[in-house]
C-alpha cells in the first residue's frame, strides 16, 4: 500500500500569447531530466474546433528520492484556442502557435513506509517526537522541500521561455509602431511639399 | 499462465474532429504486423443510434517473445457519435467521419507463459531467478512493450496531426 501525501495543490499558470507547443514540450522536458525525473505522460486529448485546438495533456513524470519514497508531480497541460501563425520573433519571421496556456501542477509524496521497521507504533511515536523537539531526523521534511523547488524550477524555466515570445512580440509591436511613425511623417512632409 | 507485470497503465488518448477510421485501424494492424505480433481481437462491437455510430473495439495484440516471456497490449478503442462527412478540399470532396475516438493503451510482460512452473517451490525459485539472475531480460521485454506503445501512438498522432509531446526531445 503506498501512502501519498498532497504537498503542492493545483498550482496554476497562465499564459496568453504567442508561443511554440513542440518548445514548451522541450523545456518541460529539459527540466525534468535536470531534476532527475523519469518522464510518463498519462493522458492526451484534442478537440479540432473552429476557432482553433484544444489540448489537453497530463504528464506524471516520477522521481526515486529515498528507500520507500518517491516524489510524483501531476502537469495537466492545457493548450486552448491553439492556432498557427507566421510572426516576428526577436527580428526573425518564425512559424508559432497563439492561444491560452493553462498548466496545473500537483506535486506529491509518495512512501510505502507502511510495513517498514521504523513504522512501529512506538518507534515512530520516539522518532517523532525527536524530530519535533530534539533535531529534525525524519527524511519527509526535506522531500517535501524538494518538491516544491522542483515544481518551482519547472515553472521558472516555463515563465523563462515564454518571456521570450512576449519580448519578441512586444518588439515586433514597437518596431511596427515605428514603421507606422515614419510613413506618417513622410506623408506630412510630402503634404507639405505639395 | 505465469506472472503478469504491468508496464503501460492505461495511457489515455482522445481525439475530436475529422477523421477516417478505416485508416486508423489499418496504421494500427499494420504496425503489429510488420513487427511479427500475433493479432487477437477481442471485441468488436457497433451500434447505430440517431446521433451517430457507437464502435467498441478491445484489441489484444500478443508476441511470443521467448518460451518463458510473452508480450501483450490491450487497445480500448471507442469512437463515439461517428457521422459520415463530405469534405472539399483542392477542388476533390472526401468522405470523411466526424466523431470522438477513444484509445485506451494498456502493456504487460507475462513470465511463465506455459504455465509450466506452477508448483510452489518451482514458482519460488522462478520469481528468484526473475528477481536475481535474469532482472535483465524482464527489463529488456519491459522496454520493448513501452516502445511498441509509444510506436503505436505516435504514429496515430501523426495521421491525425494533433500537438505531439515527446519524450525525443
Amino acid at each position: 500500500m503506498v501512502e501519498t501525501d498532497l504537498i503542492v495543490d493545483s498550482k496554476e499558470l497562465r499564459y496568453k500569447g504567442i508561443f511554440r507547443a513542440d518548445e514548451l514540450f522541450r523545456i518541460i522536458n529539459k527540466s525534468l531530466e535536470e531534476k532527475g525525473y523519469t518522464k510518463n505522460e498519462k493522458r492526451s486529448e484534442e478537440v479540432v474546433t473552429e476557432e482553433g485546438k484544444r489540448v489537453f495533456l497530463e504528464l506524471r513524470p516520477k522521481k526515486e528520492v529515498g528507500p520507500g519514497a518517491s516524489l510524483l508531480i501531476k502537469m495537466r497541460i492545457t493548450l486552448d484556442s491553439l492556432t498557427e501563425k507566421i510572426e516576428i520573433v526577436s527580428g526573425q519571421k518564425r512559424n508559432v502557435n497563439q492561444g491560452d496556456v493553462l498548466i496545473v501542477f500537483d506535486g506529491w509524496l509518495e512512501t510505502t513506509y507502511e510495513e517498514r521497521y521504523h513504522r512501529a507504533p512506538i518507534r515512530f511515536f520516539i522518532k517523532g517526537l525527536i524530530d519535533k523537539y530534539v533535531y529534525p531526523i525524519l527524511p519527509e521534511r526535506k522531500y517535501k522541500g524538494q518538491v516544491r523547488g522542483d515544481i518551482h524550477f519547472i515553472e521558472s524555466e516555463i515563465l523563462k521561455s515564454l518571456k521570450v515570445f512576449r519580448q519578441g512580440e512586444e518588439e515586433s509591436k514597437k518596431t511596427s509602431e515605428d514603421v507606422v511613425k515614419k510613413e506618417v511623417e513622410e506623408e506630412v512632409v510630402k503634404t507639405k511639399w505639395d | 499462465m505465469g506472472e503478469s507485470y504491468l508496464v503501460v497503465d492505461n495511457l489515455k488518448f482522445a481525439y475530436e474532429g475529422l477523421f477516417n477510421p478505416e485508416e486508423i485501424y489499418s496504421i494500427i494492424t499494420s504496425l503489429f504486423y510488420e513487427r511479427g505480433w500475433i493479432w487477437y481481437e477481442k471485441m468488436n462491437q457497433e451500434e447505430v443510434t440517431p446521433s451517430g455510430r457507437q464502435i467498441r473495439m478491445i484489441l489484444k495484440p500478443f508476441l511470443l517473445a521467448t518460451k518463458y516471456y510473452q508480450l501483450g497490449v490491450q487497445m480500448r478503442i471507442h469512437l463515439i457519435n461517428l457521422k459520415e462527412v463530405e469534405v472539399e478540399r483542392d477542388g476533390k470532396i472526401l468522405r470523411l467521419h466526424h466523431g470522438v475516438l477513444r484509445i485506451t493503451y494498456s502493456g504487460e510482460v507475462i513470465s511463465d507463459r506455459k504455465g509450466l512452473w506452477k508448483k510452489p517451490l518451482f514458482w519460488f525459485l522462478s520469481i528468484v531467478f526473475e528477481k536475481y539472475f535474469f532482472s535483465d531480460r524482464k527489463e529488456k521485454y519491459s522496454v520493448k512493450v513501452k516502445e511498441t506503445i509509444d510506436d503505436l501512438s505516435t504514429a496515430i498522432k501523426n495521421y491525425l496531426n494533433t500537438c505531439k509531446y515527446t519524450y525525443n526531445h
